[in-house]
């Protein structure tokens, strides 16, 4: 078994994990072989399922930990991770 | 759950049970780890058991006469053995003449005394299926649980495979959604899973193409269900010529959710293949199992 990779990060950006954010995060998360999940409170969601990440209801300012298995599992987290960093590269209209 | 409190129990089912407080300790509530409840019985008299830690100790009629049938000096000692055991709390039922010396010494060793006006026998019916509520083991597995016929199937495999797809499928033959995606698993005792969805995007699907529908929408409330028990597990794989899959049917395989073995099958998909109608076969097949 391949060693797992955990990151965790907090929403920036104002609208929180919803519809927008989880594609841009799924689309990356894809990119990627390794199984990755993200953990909010006691829920855990599939990080290449959309529906899955809108139920974890994270909204600004929640702390999210990331965890990827697999071969590339190192480069998926340091990636997402920025990518939530990065507002999800979403211009924010406000 | 192991941080199930007496706190929780009577903020959760407290008029459920009709629980009053007699004495609680300041500051602390004991956990109900152990979530097991015995009638103090034959514990009044000696036995010992070290199962009754952080349990619950129930008083009924039979234990509070014989308490009051013993002489104070007696009585006292019954209960000290008793409280040595370190129960999270004790309740007396019918709402029953609470001896002294019951309450003192729960105060003493900071043990809850709790009272309520139920029948012993009507309690404990209604204290179990509630601690078994709180206590049940729980996990979440990716994947879309559907009722095939009656039979709850949850379809898994890798994202990609088309799980959302020949759910959806199903979803238009008459069969219903129970979960898709992220479904969570409970364990009844002794032996039943139940699968259900997390309530926030419940009844929703992304399908490729179409983007986030509501199935209930759609296809009318017939087409969802809450929940429902797991009884068939179908892995989808992509088809790999070199691999062999199963031909006669006469082997069962199955896999472990939460300690319980649950009917397996591997299907492999390829383009072209009808899966839904593979899949309610499957159904029909376990059916005939049962």
């Amino acid at each position: 078994m391949s060693k797992i990779h955990e990151v965790e990060v907090t929403i920036k950006n104002s609208q929180g994990l919803h519809a927008r954010p989880a594609k841009v995060f799924v689309e990356n998360a894809n990119k990627f072989e390794s199984e990755i999940e993200v953990f909010h409170k006691d829920a855990i969601a599939n990080g290449k399922s959309i529906m899955s990440l809108l139920g974890l209801l994270a909204f600004k300012g929640c702390t999210l930990k990331i965890t990827a298995v697999g071969e590339d599992a190192a480069e998926a987290v340091s990636v997402l991770a920025e990518l939530i960093n990065n507002k999800f590269n979403l211009e924010e209209n406000n | 759950m192991s941080n199930f409190t007496i706190k929780q129990l009577l903020e959760n089912a407290g008029t459920y049970l009709d629980l009053k407080i007699v004495k609680y300790p300041e500051g602390t509530w004991k956990n109900l780890s152990n979530s097991r409840y015995f009638t103090a019985g034959l514990l009044l008299t000696g036995i010992e058991s070290n199962r009754v830690n952080n349990g619950i100790v129930i008083f009924g009629s039979t234990e509070i006469s014989f308490l009051f049938n013993l002489s104070e000096e007696k009585r006292k000692e019954a209960l000290e053995n008793l409280f040595e055991m370190e129960p999270a709390c004790s309740i007396v039922t019918k709402q029953l003449k609470i001896p002294k010396c019951l309450k003192t010494i729960s105060t003493q060793t900071k043990t809850t005394l709790l009272t309520t006006s139920r029948n012993t026998s009507e309690f404990i019916d209604k204290l179990s299926s509630i601690l078994e509520e709180y206590t049940r083991e729980v996990t979440r597995l990716h994947g879309v649980l559907l009722d095939v016929f009656g039979i709850g199937v949850l379809l898994k495999g890798k994202s990609g495979i088309g799980k959302s797809e020949i759910a959806l499928d199903l979803i238009s033959r008459g069969h219903s959604l129970v979960a898709d995606d992220s479904v969570e698993i409970h364990k009844h005792h002794p032996d039943v899973l139940e699968g259900r969805g997390t309530p926030v995007v419940k009844h929703h699907m992304e399908i490729r193409g179409l983007g986030i529908i509501s199935i209930p929408r759609l296809f009318g409330p017939a087409s969802v269900r809450d929940k429902k028990k797991i009884e068939l597990i179908i892995n989808l794989e992509k088809w790999e010529s070199e691999e062999e899959y199963e031909r006669l049917g006469l082997d069962d395989h199955s896999t472990e959710i939460l300690g319980l073995s649950v009917p397996l099958l591997i299907l492999p998909v390829r383009p072209g293949k009808t899966m839904a109608t593979i899949i309610e076969v499957a159904a029909r097949d376990r059916i005939l199992k049962l």
